[in-house]
């Protein structure tokens, strides 16, 4: 059994339309995944599902052997996963402390709370410098990193992180990219990314699932899926299928 | 110039209990972007109950609020759990709880003056007509204990949301809601207890008001104009915001009313609510486009 299993997930939001229509997928334990895929696949939609912040309307979620589904997003938590969403989601009228602190909401020992706040701070030092400032006042790759390390506050089994490069200047994006292959590399942590950076999300991942329409297209070894021909039709194809219906 | 300072010493008196009434308002829309248009309804309601208390069994208004504080927070959250879930996750939340308290505020109108009648109530202390003198001022001694009484929720209220686990789970949802849902604060929890804990400062806002003012059933109407104009002026969902709302406008009011005509003093709220509208509509002490 997968650490992370979905079975025909279908959702959608308020009255809408489904977005994900038939989605399932396997998340093995101490590896890192990438959801790749066109604008509106459904990538995010589907790491909302999982986080519990949106119900699927029909579907299964298993997690480390347990169904998870309709759960609340604060018991998804406890249970192990933890979102890192791509706007951010910081407070912004507290500081780069209270931020962290308030990451490790669920954990009420607070000995465990220092110790992983040095942790953090260790492993992102610029938020150490900057630990008494508001939220608000750091730069768009302070916000992200703020708002990793506020995930690893809680010490998640499963890490998903929805488009850590959106709006980063290309060096920035890759010293974030770097930190998350170190929480698979060296923290063992299991991780599943949404990526619209294809190739730097491939770089650090494992394996890779292709999204397209609202549900799972096909899923390889990330160092070879972008070999598939398949990948050069639903980006170019699609692309190109758009050019001839719009003269 | 010390008439002056006399009008302001009894406007601060006034705008501390305004802030008080105002401070549940604020909370609630701040935490959940709840409208409660039904809150001064609900003040209305506490100080019927103290008044009830003071009637049948002696009891002083200000013990009277001590007892309406765990009574009303059981009723605002058990009214939240009961009637709120199923607007939760509509896109128009806000606009609904509009709907839904205008409709709370017009039953629990109506079910007063059932039970009380229309006529104006007032519960009568033996300090209610005692004075204090401090040279050429006086401080009257009902609205001296109504401000000490505000002052004590208000601190206690502020130390909840500041230094409890409630309290930063409660921040934290005002400052972010879906943050607050990733790092774990349950807030439909947070939503209730915000809910009872803003249903109970208007029941202890309703105890200090029974011995200020002369009260009945449809008086909450007009007090839930004043509280709106102050909550906008400070900025919505910001308790510094209501407590500075509430004593500038109070002062100001105060003024009016000595300096022209108390006729024209409840202009000074709607005049404040229409400026800041049109100057700064976020209020001194809200965020631009929060709403």
């Amino acid at each position: 059994m997968a650490f992370l299993e979905l079975h025909g997930i279908r959702a959608g939001y308020g009255i809408g339309p489904d977005i994900l229509t038939d989605v399932s997928l396997d998340v093995e334990a101490g590896r890192t995944h990438c959801i790749i895929g066109p604008n509106g696949a459904g990538k995010s939609t589907l790491l909302r599902v999982i986080s519990g912040l949106l119900a699927p309307r029909d579907g299964e979620v298993m997690f480390d052997g347990q169904s998870i589904v309709g759960r609340r997003p604060n018991q998804v938590l406890s249970a192990g996963i933890c979102f890192v969403p791509q706007d951010r989601s910081l407070f912004p009228e507290m500081t780069v402390r209270q931020n962290l602190i308030m990451g490790a909401y669920l954990e009420r020992d607070r000995g465990l709370i220092a110790e992983r706040m040095g942790r953090v701070m260790e492993m992102f030092p610029m938020l150490a410098a900057r630990s008494q400032q508001m939220a608000q006042t750091l730069s768009g790759g302070e916000q992200h990193q703020l708002s990793l390390a506020r995930a690893l506050m809680i010490e998640p089994k499963l890490m998903m992180i929805d488009e850590p490069s959106l709006g980063l200047a290309p060096k920035v994006a890759s010293q974030i990219f770097d930190v998350i292959r170190r929480l698979g590399a060296e923290l063992g942590m299991t991780v599943l990314l949404v990526e619209q950076n294809v190739r730097m999300g491939l770089a650090i991942s494992d394996w890779s699932f292709v999204l397209d329409l609202g549900s799972k297209r096909f899923e390889g070894p990330a160092e070879s899926i972008l070999d598939d021909p398949r990948i050069r039709d639903l980006y170019l194809g699609r692309l190109a299928e758009r050019k001839i219906q719009e003269p | 110039m010390s008439q002056f300072l006399q009008v302001v010493i009894l406007g601060v008196l006034l705008g501390g209990v305004y802030a008080l009434m105002a401070s549940g308002l604020t909370l609630l829309f701040g935490v959940m972007r709840v409208v409660n248009i039904a809150h001064a309804a609900f003040i209305v309601l506490g100080a019927f109950f103290t008044f009830f208390l003071w009637e049948s069994i002696g009891l002083d208004p200000l013990l009277g609020m001590l007892v309406a504080l765990p009574v009303f927070f059981v009723f605002g959250a058990l009214l939240y759990r009961i009637l709120f879930p199923r607007l939760e996750g509509s896109p128009r939340f806000s606009e609904m709880t509009v709907l839904l308290t205008f409709g709370l505020a017009f039953m629990a109108e109506g079910l007063m003056a059932y039970f009380f009648t229309g006529i104006f109530r007032q519960t009568a202390p033996s300090y209610q007509v005692d004075a204090f003198r401090f040279g050429s001022f006086f401080v009257p001694a009902a609205q001296f204990y109504a401000l000490l009484g505000s002052m004590v929720l208000l601190v206690a209220l502020w130390a909840f949301i500041n230094f409890t686990h409630t309290g930063y789970g409660i921040r934290a949802t005002m400052q972010n809601r879906t943050a607050a849902q990733i790092v774990g604060v349950d807030v439909r929890r947070v939503s209730i207890i915000s809910f009872g804990v803003g249903m109970a400062l208007a029941g202890a806002a309703g105890a200090l008001v029974s011995f200020l003012f002369p009260f009945f059933p449809a008086r909450h109407w007009q007090w839930i104009a004043i509280l709106l104009s102050l909550i906008v002026l400070g900025g919505l969902g910001s308790l510094k915001g209501a407590v500075v709302g509430a004593l500038t406008l109070a002062v100001v009011s105060s003024l009016v009313s000595q300096y022209t005509s108390p006729v024209w003093s409840p202009m000074v709220f709607y005049g404040a609510l229409f400026l800041i509208l049109l100057v700064r509509p976020q209020g001194l002490f809200g965020k631009q486009g929060r709403i």
